[in-house]
Order: C-alpha cells, then sequence, then structure tokens
C-alpha cells in the first residue's frame, strides 16, 4: 500500500513538472491531467472514495473548461506551433517555493484528529473506518450552512440559465 | 472483474449489430467492420501528435470498462464503490478529453473541429446528466448503485422520476457521442475526430463509442429499473436467483430504446442542442430534483 | 487470405467526380452501391476503394493522386468512365482489395506499406490572426474544402477562412471548369425536376445523419416513383418535427425570397415531391458558397448541400477574396 502510494505520489511530480518542459498546450493539458488523476488516486487508496473521484471529475471538467479558452484564442493542433509554457521565471518560482513551503509546514503544523477507536489501539494511520467518510466530509465542509449554500447555489444557476434564456432570445 | 472487458466487448458488438440491423445493414456488419479495420494499416499526417492521439484512442475503451466496474450486474457489482454514482461520471468526463486529443492529434482541420464538438455537446448535456443521476440517489439516500437498485423493490424510478429517466437516456447517447449526438463524429465533417485515424486507430474510437453506450446503458438499470430484481407488478420472481437474467432483460430494452432514438432525431448541431439544453433541460433536471428532495425529506 | 477477402465484401467506396459529371453516371454509381451495400466512405482515412467517375481534368487528377497517397493499404484505385463498365469495375476493384492492388489503376501509384504523408491540399494549420466584432485577436485559418467529401458538390473546392469552426469568408473554385458569367442554373435539370428534389434531399438527410430517410429519397430518385410515393414522402419529410426542428435558425443568404432559411428551402423541396412544377433553382457555385460565410462549419454543409449548386457551369461571378488580416503575436 505504502509502496503504492508513493509511486503514484511519484508519478504525480513527474507529470507535474513535465508540465513545463513540453511545447504543446494538448500535451500539457495532458500531464497536468494526468498529475491530478494520480493524486485522486492516492485519495480513493486512503479510503477517501468521494473526495478522489470528486477530484478526477472536476479536474477533467476543468481541464476541458480551459480547451474552450485554447477555441477561442486558438486553432494551432498537434506540434506545428511549439510555444513555451514556461513565463515570469522569476516570479513563478517564488510563487512556487512560498506555497510549497507554506503547504509543508501546514503538513506538520496542522493538528490531524486521531480517531478515538485507533487511538485507543495505539495506531494514528491507516484507512478510516468507522462513520462513513462521504458523509464526514459533507457535514465538515458544509455544516450548518447547508440550507444557505444549497439556496445560493440554486440562485447562481437560476441566473445563469436565465442569462443564457435571454441571450438566445436576442438573437 | 476479469472478464468485464471481453464481456463488454460482447455485449456492446450485439449491440452495434443490433443497431446494423436497424440501419438497414446486415447485422453481420460490425463483425465484418471490425476485420476490415482490423487488417487495415495504421495511418498518420504531417506535423502529428500520435501519442497523445492514441492515449485518446486507449483511454475510450478503458474508461468504458472502468465506468462498467461499479455498475451492478445483477446483484452485485464487480467492484463494490460506495461512491459508484460519481465514480460513473468521473469515468465518462474521461471520454470527452479522449474524444478532444483523438481529434486534435492528426493536425488537420476537420478532426479538430470535430474533437472540439464535443466541448459544447459535454457542457450542454452534463449539468442535466448530474442532476438525473444523482435524483435517485437522493431517493436512495445514497451514491452507491447497489443500494440505489435495492431502493427501488416497490416502485422502480424510472416511474415515479420519469423526467430524470428520460433526461439520462438522452445522456446516455449524447456521453457516446452516438446517435443524434453524433457531432464529434459527423458526416459533415468527413467524420470529424475519427476523419483521420485508420486500422486499429479507427476500431479502438468507433468500438471505444459502442462500449460507452453499452456500459452507460446499463447504468440505467439499477439507477432506474430496479437492478436486477423483477418488476414489482410481476410478484414472485419467476426465475429465482437469476438476477443477472433480470439485468440483461432490462439492459435490452434500455438499448433498444436508444437505437429508437436514434432512428427518430437526426443529428443535431450543436448550436441547437446546447440551446435546448440550457433553456429546457436543466430546468427540468432541476424541478425533478427539487420535486424528488421535498418528498423523500424526512 | 480469408480475412481479405471477408473485408472484401463491404468495402468503404470513395467516390471522386469531376464537375462536368454525367449526373446519370453519378445517380447510377450511387444506386449500384446502395444495392452491394457498399458504404460511402467519410474520408481518404475510412477508403478501401477509390472510385473516380468520368473523366477527371488535369486538377482533379492532381486531387486524385494527392488523395490515394493517404489512403491506407489494403486499397483500389478504379475509374469508371461510362454506366456500362460499371458493375465490371466495381467487382473488379473488390478483386484488386483481395491482392491488396489495384489492378486498373488510373495513375501509377506505389503501394508502400510505411507511414502515408499527408500531401499539399489537405488542411494546413495557419496563425494569421483578424479581429472579432469583441476586439479579440483571434487565430484564423485558411483551408479549402473539397472537393472529396462526403454529399459535396462535384468538383468544387471552397476556399474558407475559419475562426474556431465558425467560416468568416469564402471563395468558390471549380476544378477543371472555367469560372462562367452565367445566371446559374434556372432551368437547366439534368435528372428532371423530381429527382433533382430527392438527390438535393438525399445528400442534406444524408449529411444529418437521418440515414433511413437518406437512404428513402436515393431509392425513389433512382427508380421510377408512383405520383402517390412521392407526394406521400414530401408529407412524411414535412411532418417530421425532429427534423424540422434540426433544420431550424440557418439562414440561406441569396436564396429565392421565399428560401430564406434551410427549413423553408426543404420544406418547399419536400412539398413539390410528385407536383409536376417547375426544377427547384440552383444557384451559381459563388452564390452558394457564399452563402456559408456567417456559418458554424456544420450548418454551413448544410446549407451548401440544399443550395446545391450546378458546378458544371463553373464558378459563376467571382468577388474579391480579401482577408482581414493583421499581424498577430503569439505568445
Amino acid at each position: 500500500m505504502i509502496a503504492l502510494v508513493a509511486a503514484l505520489g511519484a508519478v504525480a511530480v513527474i507529470t507535474g513538472l513535465l508540465v513545463f518542459t513540453v511545447d504543446s498546450m494538448a500535451r500539457a493539458t495532458f500531464l497536468l491531467l494526468a498529475s491530478f488523476v494520480a493524486v485522486a488516486v492516492v485519495l480513493i487508496g486512503f479510503g477517501l472514495g468521494y473526495l478522489g473521484t470528486v477530484v478526477i471529475l472536476m479536474m477533467t471538467i476543468e481541464m476541458m473548461i480551459m480547451v474552450v479558452f485554447m477555441v477561442m484564442l486558438m486553432m494551432n493542433p498537434a506540434g506545428l506551433m511549439p510555444m513555451t509554457m514556461v513565463h515570469n521565471r522569476r516570479g513563478s518560482w517564488a510563487i512556487a517555493l512560498v506555497a510549497f513551503g507554506l503547504l509543508t509546514a501546514g503538513v506538520w503544523l496542522v493538528p490531524f484528529p486521531v480517531r478515538a477507536s485507533a487511538a485507543s489501539r495505539g495506531v494514528t494511520s491507516g484507512p478510516a473506518v468507522g462513520p462513513d467518510p462521504t458523509v464526514a466530509l459533507g457535514d465538515a465542509l458544509m455544516g450548518g450552512q447547508m440550507l444557505t449554500m444549497m439556496t445560493l447555489g440554486l440562485a447562481l444557476l437560476a441566473t445563469i440559465v436565465g442569462a443564457v434564456a435571454v441571450a438566445v432570445s436576442r438573437r | 472483474m476479469v472478464l468485464l472487458a471481453p464481456a463488454l466487448v460482447v455485449v456492446a458488438g450485439l449491440a452495434a449489430a443490433a443497431g446494423a440491423a436497424t440501419a438497414g445493414e446486415g447485422p453481420t456488419a460490425p463483425v465484418v467492420e471490425t476485420l476490415r479495420l482490423l487488417t487495415k494499416q495504421r495511418r498518420r499526417t504531417l506535423s502529428d501528435d500520435p501519442a497523445l492521439a492514441r492515449i485518446g484512442l486507449t483511454a475510450l475503451p478503458v474508461a468504458a470498462v472502468l465506468a462498467l466496474a461499479v455498475v451492478p450486474l445483477g446483484d452485485r457489482a464487480p467492484v463494490d464503490l460506495g461512491v459508484g454514482v460519481v465514480w460513473f461520471n468521473a469515468m465518462e468526463v474521461v471520454a470527452w478529453f479522449a474524444v478532444w486529443v483523438v481529434g486534435w492529434g492528426p493536425n488537420a482541420a476537420t478532426s479538430l473541429a470535430g474533437g472540439y464538438r464535443v466541448l459544447p455537446l459535454g457542457l450542454a448535456y452534463e449539468l442535466p446528466h448530474m442532476l438525473a443521476i444523482i435524483t435517485p440517489a437522493i431517493a436512495a439516500g445514497s451514491l452507491s448503485p447497489g443500494v440505489i437498485a435495492a431502493a427501488q423493490h416497490d416502485l422502480w424510478y424510472a416511474v415515479w422520476m420519469p423526467a430524470a429517466f428520460l433526461l439520462y437516456l438522452l445522456s446516455v447517447a449524447a456521453m457516446a457521442f452516438w446517435g443524434p449526438f453524433a457531432a464529434p463524429l459527423g458526416r459533415d465533417l468527413a467524420g470529424g475526430a475519427a476523419a483521420e485515424h485508420a486500422g486499429l486507430d479507427r476500431l479502438l474510437l468507433l468500438a471505444g463509442r459502442w462500449m460507452l453506450l453499452t456500459a452507460a446503458a446499463a447504468m440505467a438499470v439499477p439507477l432506474f429499473l430496479g437492478g436486477g430484481a423483477p418488476p414489482p407488478i410481476t410478484g414472485p420472481d419467476p426465475f429465482p436467483g437469476l438476477p443477472v437474467l433480470w439485468f440483461a432483460v432490462k439492459l435490452v430494452v434500455v438499448l433498444g430504446l436508444l437505437l429508437a432514438l436514434r432512428r427518430a432525431v437526426p443529428m443535431l448541431r450543436m448550436a441547437r442542442f446546447a440551446t435546448l439544453a440550457w433553456t429546457v433541460l436543466i430546468p427540468l433536471a432541476v424541478a425533478q430534483a427539487l420535486v424528488v428532495t421535498v418528498v423523500v425529506l424526512p | 487470405m480469408v480475412l481479405t477477402s471477408v473485408v472484401a465484401r463491404r468495402p468503404h467506396v470513395l467516390t471522386v467526380a469531376p464537375a462536368t459529371v454525367d449526373a446519370g453516371l453519378r445517380t447510377a454509381v450511387e444506386a449500384e452501391l446502395a444495392r452491394r451495400r457498399w458504404p460511402a466512405a467519410s474520408s481518404p482515412a475510412d477508403t478501401d476503394v477509390v472510385l473516380v467517375l468520368g473523366t477527371p481534368g488535369p486538377r482533379l487528377a492532381d486531387v486524385v493522386r494527392s488523395v490515394w497517397a493517404t489512403v491506407p493499404a489494403p486499397r483500389a484505385l478504379v475509374g469508371v468512365p461510362t454506366e456500362v463498365a460499371l458493375r465490371s469495375v466495381l467487382d473488379e476493384a473488390a478483386a484488386g482489395l483481395v491482392a491488396s492492388r489495384g489492378r486498373t489503376s488510373l495513375l501509377s501509384a506505389s503501394d508502400s506499406n510505411d507511414v502515408l504523408p499527408q500531401e499539399v491540399g489537405e488542411p494546413q494549420m495557419a496563425d494569421l490572426a483578424f479581429y472579432d466584432h469583441d476586439g479579440l485577436a483571434l487565430d484564423a485559418l485558411h483551408v479549402a474544402v473539397g472537393p472529396v467529401l462526403p454529399h459535396w458538390p462535384a468538383g468544387l473546392v471552397a476556399h474558407v477562412t475559419l475562426a474556431g469552426d465558425l467560416i468568416t469568408d469564402a471563395r468558390a473554385e471549380v476544378l477543371d471548369v472555367p469560372a462562367s458569367v452565367g445566371p446559374g442554373s434556372r432551368g437547366r435539370s439534368p435528372l428532371g425536376p423530381d429527382r433533382t428534389r430527392l438527390d438535393i434531399l438525399t445528400r442534406v438527410l444524408g449529411l444529418l445523419g437521418a440515414d433511413h430517410l437518406a437512404a428513402r429519397a436515393r431509392q425513389l430518385r433512382d427508380r421510377d416513383p408512383e405520383p402517390g410515393e412521392l407526394t406521400t414522402f414530401g408529407r412524411r419529410l414535412r411532418r417530421n418535427r425532429p427534423l424540422r426542428w434540426a433544420l431550424r435558425d440557418v439562414p440561406l443568404v441569396g436564396g429565392p425570397v421565399e428560401e430564406r432559411t434551410l427549413e423553408e428551402r426543404v420544406a418547399n423541396l419536400a412539398g413539390a415531391l410528385g407536383g409536376s412544377l417547375p426544377p427547384p433553382v440552383r444557384p451559381t457555385a459563388e452564390k452558394a458558397v457564399q452563402a456559408m460565410v456567417g456559418l458554424e462549419l456544420g450548418a454551413a454543409r448544410l446549407a451548401l448541400a440544399a443550395m446545391d449548386p450546378d458546378t458544371a457551369l463553373g464558378a459563376g461571378p467571382v468577388t474579391a477574396f480579401t482577408p482581414a488580416e493583421v499581424a498577430h503575436q503569439h505568445h
């Protein structure tokens, strides 16, 4: 299990690095997606099925939304018009290092909750057992704000649909 | 689990044969076509990206098999994932990515335009589709297809949430870019994303499409038609202990409905379908989900 | 060997016709292919047999040569100069497929099994840009569309500028036919009024993927139908609501007043079936290609197929082709 997680972690890091070495937007998109999918499989391996699956779902759709902007701005497929994936090297390095430092510090500084049953047995790692992690996740994210979030979500969707309807009828 | 991929290939082949028969061709056409593509030379174009295109071509049948893995074929799913409905949805959007790179790879205008057509198609069908698959999950209180199927022993969800069932059927055709939603592989673009692919490459694309269609049709059985259980009205099960049989019968019915849909509705231009989806189908799906939620709220 | 003979039973055929092709020959070939259940190839990649009708001129012969170079093996290239030779030529093509070589090659082409290069004449990507109405700099693509496409007018090449899949400019060229200044073909109809209508409907329905309706239209075109059958089919098309819905929202710029949209054009073609009315108006190639400007590729293909320009008369009066280009810095 540990070997598998380590291998997937390595895949995620390597494909993530490769994003900046290729000269085609399609390849960069594929590598970025591969990196995210590797992370998602790690999450599923940790017993967080919902979180991992949603990462695959959302990241794939997100990449496709990115492609919409490629359609709008350029029509150069394959390798005919190579382009670099790196801009503003210094600033990027600074942002990347600060973000990496913050996240790494977070891993060690945030007090992770220890499951009561596991703690009593003296175990502090391993896949989650006990209440459904999907329910726990929903509760942790939404909690008492569920009604607010649902209302807001519906209002937002209604706005989008209304805007589309108006735009279509004006044509 | 090991038998899942060959089983999907066989059932998808039978579905393709039925499709050929309803289109006025011989039912052996898919077999002849497969042999033809297997003996045919593969093909490349100038300044192309074959590696990326072939990743997409391979991803298509793989995504179909992985999507089917969480569908209870009878009473039990090959992989009993608690969040099967979400997993199924994730695998199906992988197909968008696959078709897009398949169209992008060859570096040709018609192929590229075909690959790009997946975007308006996907963005139009995905929201009604998500709402349609979440509605049975709300009613059953679970994201596991097995639990959803078991929750229908009194009443099929196809009966008490008909709008969600119809939207799901539409999105099955859309996610396999097939029938009325075949625009990414449209004849007007000389085959669209498929235009420049020959031999094994083309076979992967066309077979992957039938496999996706079959896998998605199979998911309709646990979500809306009670899974491997007999219809609630028949009383005692005439074939006890054979949930696979009931599953197969229901799958045939769903595939039959899809073939009828293809015959009744011509290929839609993406501008037409996107307008329909955003102004009619999404509000319909939200209304259906709301009604179900209000009814099942404790 | 057994494999190849099975495959030769259902080869995909790419038909190439010069603009001046005899309409009778073209319809006879389509009828014979349908009788044998040989599907039409959608692109060179999908092709087993390249079938050249009539006598191609030098420009079209060049196109055939470059298309043939991209057809994957096993393949066969045959010519059908006249209707008499049709059946024997098709049998020969099937036999040639088994032997993996076209015996009646029009042009000498080597059957290499290597990777096939893409020849000139195939679409190429460009990075010339223009500004759209929102002021966004977009990539523009100059593409020659045709003459080897499913349901495409014989011998026509449309030189179009594409922004995404939107046609922003277009110019017609008819291969091997000098651009005439004739007024189109009002009254010229080698197939007769109803068969011309059915011919147009076959193409429009074929492009729409309404295969069983397209097959019915072609059947009625290729035999002598009762007038009752024609009116029944016309009524069936006009009452087909999904079909009408799918045809909506495509303007036909430059068409006759009563046919300003694709929906009206198809309704009129279907409604006039079996009514002994004069043949439908078929514009010049240039006029029909101009109607594609402002449309997305799919809608543009439908518009062109429905207008069905008479390419035998040349492109017609040609307007100057001036894409609005500006320098565009790529990032």
